[in-house]
């Protein structure tokens, strides 16, 4: 199996529309979900605590 | 196809979406699941959270109790997450409760519950202490703040713009929270102030915050998920043992204990309390010396401020809450300097600006005189405050507080 049979393959394939979309969506899925595990877990803590007394 | 990749782009929002409703959907469902378990558990994902306290809210026999460290001192059996852990009249406390709490930080709490909190039973505790202070500490202030509080509270829409103003203008006496925020930070700012191009610039900014909120929201239920799954051995199904209780029994039990552990001074605090804190410092004064600087001291208290904008958040809310209070150990605020008259300067204020929202209020005033009912100044609860505070909360609970 080549390099040109697999482009060739992948270029056939990507020629229908339906697969070319649920790729592409899995693409930018992918994407999304890569920025919220980078970005999205927040930061819920706060400075030293310092009692004031009551 | 002309428009392959916007459809791409559009499905895969549309498939994350759902993932995140359904993770949302997952996320509450294992909170009200183990919600009765965790409720004595003083989680302090609760102080910068909501997603366990609105669980909570929709449990039937769990009462949310928020305060700071007069909820959690002096821990005995008879301290009332404790006390109520078996459900023995029927329901438990859910405290919200870290010391320095104060009444800001439980506006931005209550505010971030929302409509959730409309037609529910609520207790809100104090001490009187806290009104004699000035104002919260930006460093004690900061330790407890919730950005998502915050911003719930100012991109709210079950509150009156005037109630997010206000509370806007005393958030943003403390700015050193707000840098992180910048969203925030700008609405508050344009919040806090009374133009009209503020308003407009507030309300240019509110889609981006509620949105900021959203994100903030879904983050609580991330955290608190992973709260409870890292308690593999946390049992969902708690203990309940219905009992009948003599309340004054029980009382003249606790008062018995306390009295062994308080007799190597004048004013009832706790023995070891006196010792460490107070036996070799501790002078009294003459009587009403110290009158004119109490009274200054809570005339002058941003206390009052920050109360204000806690019962209007209430009310606004459709909550039902209860104010429940130390009392101020009166022979010791004798030796103080400070006399009775002044002493109910702080109780005629208060019921003042309760009474505007017809907040009920249990102040233990008429405990001022039993020095048995606090271990020190602040004052924090005895074993025998503890059975009144238990007596009063149940009575709430049960509808049958006069």
């Amino acid at each position: 199996m080549s390099i040109k049979f697999w482009t060739s393959f992948f270029t056939a394939l990507f020629t229908n529309p339906i697969i070319k979309i649920t790729a592409l969506a899995i693409f930018y899925l992918a994407i999304l979900l890569a920025l919220i595990a980078m970005y999205g877990k927040g930061d819920f803590s706060t400075p030293p605590f310092v009692y004031q007394g009551f | 196809m002309k428009h392959v990749h916007l459809i791409a782009m559009l499905a895969a929002v549309l498939l994350l979406g759902a993932a995140l409703i359904a993770g949302q959907a997952y996320a509450e469902a294992l909170e009200n699941r183990y919600v009765h378990a965790l409720a004595p558990a003083h989680a302090v994902l609760n102080i910068v959270g909501s997603a366990l306290t609105k669980a909570a809210l929709q449990q039937p026999d769990l009462l949310p109790v928020f305060g700071a460290s007069e909820a959690l001192v002096q821990w005995s059996p008879y301290q009332s997450a404790y006390f109520f852990k078996n459900y023995p009249t029927g329901f438990e406390t859910f405290e919200v409760a870290k010391a320095g709490v104060a009444s800001l930080t439980d506006a931005e709490t209550i505010a971030a519950l929302g409509s959730d909190l409309s037609g529910k039973k609520i207790v809100i505790t104090y001490t009187p202490s806290v009104f004699s202070s000035t104002q919260i500490n930006h460093v004690a202030y900061a330790g407890l703040f919730s950005r998502l509080h915050a911003n719930e509270l100012a991109f709210s829409t079950q509150l009156s713009f005037e109630t997010k103003q206000e509370a806007a203008q005393r958030l943003m006496d403390y700015p050193g929270t707000l840098k992180k925020d910048p969203i925030l930070q700008f609405a508050l700012q344009h919040l806090a102030s009374d133009s009209p191009l503020d308003r407009a610039l507030y309300d240019v900014t509110w889609p981006l915050g509620k949105l900021q909120t959203l994100k903030l929201e879904l983050q609580d239920h991330f955290q608190t998920v992973s709260y409870i799954l890292s308690k593999p051995g946390l049992n969902p199904d708690v203990t309940r043992q219905p009992a009948t209780i003599d309340w004054n029994q029980l009382a003249a039990r606790a008062r018995q204990e306390q009295m062994q552990n308080a007799n190597n001074n004048p004013y009832g605090f706790d023995n070891k309390i006196w010792s460490q804190q107070f036996a070799h410092q501790f002078t009294p004064q003459p009587d009403g010396s110290s009158d004119q600087a109490y009274i200054a001291a809570v005339e002058n208290s941003a206390e009052w401020i920050d109360l204000d904008i806690l019962l209007r958040t209430l009310t606004e809310l459709g909550a039902q809450p209860l104010l429940l209070g130390r009392p101020i150990n009166r022979a010791y605020f004798g030796a103080l300097g400070i006399s009775p008259a002044a002493q109910q300067v702080f109780y005629d204020r208060l019921h003042q600006i309760t009474a505007r929202y017809y907040v009920p209020v249990v102040d233990f005033a008429n405990y001022g005189d039993d020095k048995f009912f606090s271990i020190d100044p602040s004052p924090h609860t005895s074993r025998e405050g503890w059975v009144y505070v238990d007596q009063v909360l149940d009575e709430f609970f049960h509808g049958a507080l006069h």
